[in-house]
């Protein structure tokens, strides 16, 4: 009985010896293995970027690309945790996040030298001096109901006219969209041009509260916003974006994205290297190619979304676009939480 | 008895680790106001037209929903009792089947059957309460239809199993008293049946008042109850003070509402 025991111990100490052996052995042989990029974006674009992005990026780097796709601030909340052993070596966020990034040192500022492509993208598209790049601009204007608005949307004053009573949709103040519908309203309101009204936030909160009786919805998520229109629920719905309504437009549902007179919004798409990445040098490689003419195309062909290369031919859906303003983030940022208050007491009521 | 003590820790732990303790931090943080005066968030709360206005849309969207199942659930628990044994079966499989999808499934269900296409608007048309299509999505009609329909079942439940329990030879021996239809059920079935009702009602209360899904689905911002406003402080805004403090309100709201049903229970029991 004892030697049998002995016996099960001996072997039992032979496998755990094998096992541990193996376990020392297993960073040599995650090396024979292809590297890893693991990339945190927007749960909206993994279709896109597993069709046609990460197979050719691997097949051209010889790596593997891993795609965590959530929202912008639940990335960031998953950077903040691992802060010091970062998973993510590519975050692609919305500015409004990457400006909470930046100040929290969860990114890098990118080195032009590592980044071929970085001289075929606007100048704008580097932002802030280079701590993140705008890969591609989605454009947010109002989302309508082609069938019932044969004529399209000619103005941002059409969400207040009394013939959509019940019609109207607007974002929430905890969108990330708010801002669109905060300038159009003062720019109406002050006859101001949008970039410089976006600043009379007294004058937008004025005007919005006049719409009150048209809206049908203060939406948060833009799923139900394009579903509620494709119905004819909904005639109008402000703040949308061309990824999320011109691709239904293409697959013959009635909606389509307007080009108001006054101009449409550019919601800047970041890419950014992250602080401490692993793998930095993929990391590099893969910001540059995003901004190369290929992915470019894929940008506005695939998602509708003003490419910031220039070189790229874009589709009529994104080429007919009028003057697109890009929001002052910073400025967001610092007066969201006043402005929450307001909404809620003055607007959402 | 020492051992049979001892076979209570395990969930007294776990009462103590998930309920007691949360409870604790809860009253914790909503005293921690940044003015440094121990009831600052209350007097936040209270002085604070916007928030006495959420309290009051909670107040009379729990109260309308509770006493809507109960106008609606005493009578249907009453005539389920009544029915004969596979009418009651499928009576309660109708009430017991919503049961097992989620809210979320359910509240969406809703925000189809709404819409000016939906069939509540084609069933008003069919009966010519209506002649064209109104708009029922994201109102207020909209939200109590919807969140009644989600509810009611917790309102039945209760009811239907305290009149399952009366014993029927008291409303025969009522009857060879000489007492009529409705004085049996003044006299004998709705006392015995008011636990019931009672149950239900503080089951369908607390869900109404503390309701997130379904008034952010069926109605949205429009219409603030303290669920929401309480997840907005949390998440949004960060100011977790006056989302805990918004919190014990809501709280001591409903536990109030509930002991107060109890009590009158108790009151109409010994009577």
């Amino acid at each position: 009985m004892t030697q049998a025991t002995s016996k099960t111990r001996r072997s039992f100490l032979a496998q755990t010896a094998a096992g541990a052996s193996l376990a020392l052995a297993a960073p040599a042989l995650a090396q024979v293995r292809r590297k890893e990029l693991i990339i945190g974006g927007p749960a909206g674009m993994t279709d896109v970027l597993k069709e046609d992005v990460f197979p050719s990026f691997e097949r051209k780097y010889g790596c593997r690309v891993l795609f965590d796709g959530s929202s912008s601030l639940e990335n960031l909340k998953k950077m903040q945790a691992v802060k010091d052993r970062p998973q993510f070596s590519v975050v692609l966020m919305d500015d409004p996040v990457m400006i909470v990034a930046q100040d929290e040192k969860l990114i890098e500022k990118i080195d032009p030298k590592n980044i071929p492509n970085i001289g075929a993208i606007v100048q704008n598209a580097i932002v802030r001096d280079g701590w993140w790049l705008s890969y591609k601009w989605p454009r947010a204007s109002i989302a309508y109901n082609s069938k019932n608005l044969p004529g399209g949307t000619p103005s941002w004053a059409m969400l207040w006219d009394p013939k959509y009573k019940g019609k109207v949709m607007i974002p929430s103040v905890r969108a990330t969209q708010i801002p669109f519908i905060l300038a159009a309203a003062a720019h109406l309101e002050t006859g101001k041009p949008i970039a410089e009204a976006q600043y009379d936030i007294n004058a937008a909160f004025k005007k919005l509260a006049t719409i009150r009786s048209n809206l049908l919805l203060i939406y948060n998520g833009s799923a139900q916003v394009a579903n509620l229109i494709e119905t004819g629920e909904a005639t109008l719905g402000a703040g949308m974006f061309s990824s999320y309504t011109l691709w239904r437009k293409r697959a013959g549902a009635p909606v389509d994205l307007g080009y108001p007179q006054e101009g449409s919004f550019a919601m800047p798409s970041g890419i950014a290297k992250v602080a401490k990445a692993p793998e930095p040098e993929l990391a590099d490689a893969f910001i540059s190619e995003t901004l190369g003419a290929e992915y470019q195309k894929v940008w506005a062909d695939k998602l509708y979304d003003t490419p910031t290369n220039p070189s790229v031919t874009l589709p009529p859906e994104v080429a007919a676009a009028s003057t697109l303003t890009v929001i002052d983030w910073g400025f967001v940022a610092q007066n969201r939480n006043e402005w929450m208050s307001r909404f809620d007491r003055e607007i959402a009521i | 008895m020492a051992a049979a003590g001892w076979l209570a820790l395990p969930a007294a732990a776990w009462a103590t680790i998930c309920f007691l303790l949360p409870l604790a931090i809860l009253f914790a943080t909503s005293f921690q106001s940044g003015d440094g005066a121990p009831f600052g968030v209350f007097a936040r709360i209270f002085g604070d037209s916007y928030y006495r206005d959420v309290i009051a849309n909670t107040v009379v969207y729990a109260s309308v929903v509770t006493f809507a199942c109960l106008a609606i659930g005493y009578p249907f628990a009453l005539a389920l009792v009544r029915l004969p044994g596979w009418l009651q079966a499928l009576g309660m499989i109708a009430i017991l089947l919503p049961l097992t999808a989620s809210a979320i499934v359910k509240t969406f269900g809703w925000t189809i059957l709404l819409r000016t296409t939906g069939l509540v608007n084609k069933l008003l048309m069919a009966i010519g309460a209506i002649d064209a299509p109104i708009r029922i999505l994201f109102t207020l009609p909209g939200l109590y239809l919807g969140t009644i329909n989600m509810l009611l079942p917790f309102m039945i439940l209760p009811i239907f199993a305290v009149m399952r329990r009366i014993d029927p030879t008291l409303l025969d021996a009522a009857a060879t008293l000489r007492s009529g239809p409705v004085d049996r059920f003044l006299r004998v079935t709705l006392p015995l049946s008011l636990p019931g009702a009672f149950a239900g009602f503080s089951i369908v209360f607390s869900l109404a008042s503390s309701a997130y899904v379904i008034p952010t689905l069926l109605i949205g911002e429009r219409h603030k109850v303290l669920s929401k406003v309480i997840a907005h402080n949390f998440l949004v805004a960060n100011d977790p003070a006056l989302g805990a403090g918004l919190a014990v309100v809501l709280l001591i709201f409903c536990t109030s509402m509930i002991a107060l049903a109890a009590r009158f229970g108790r009151a109409r029991k010994e009577s």
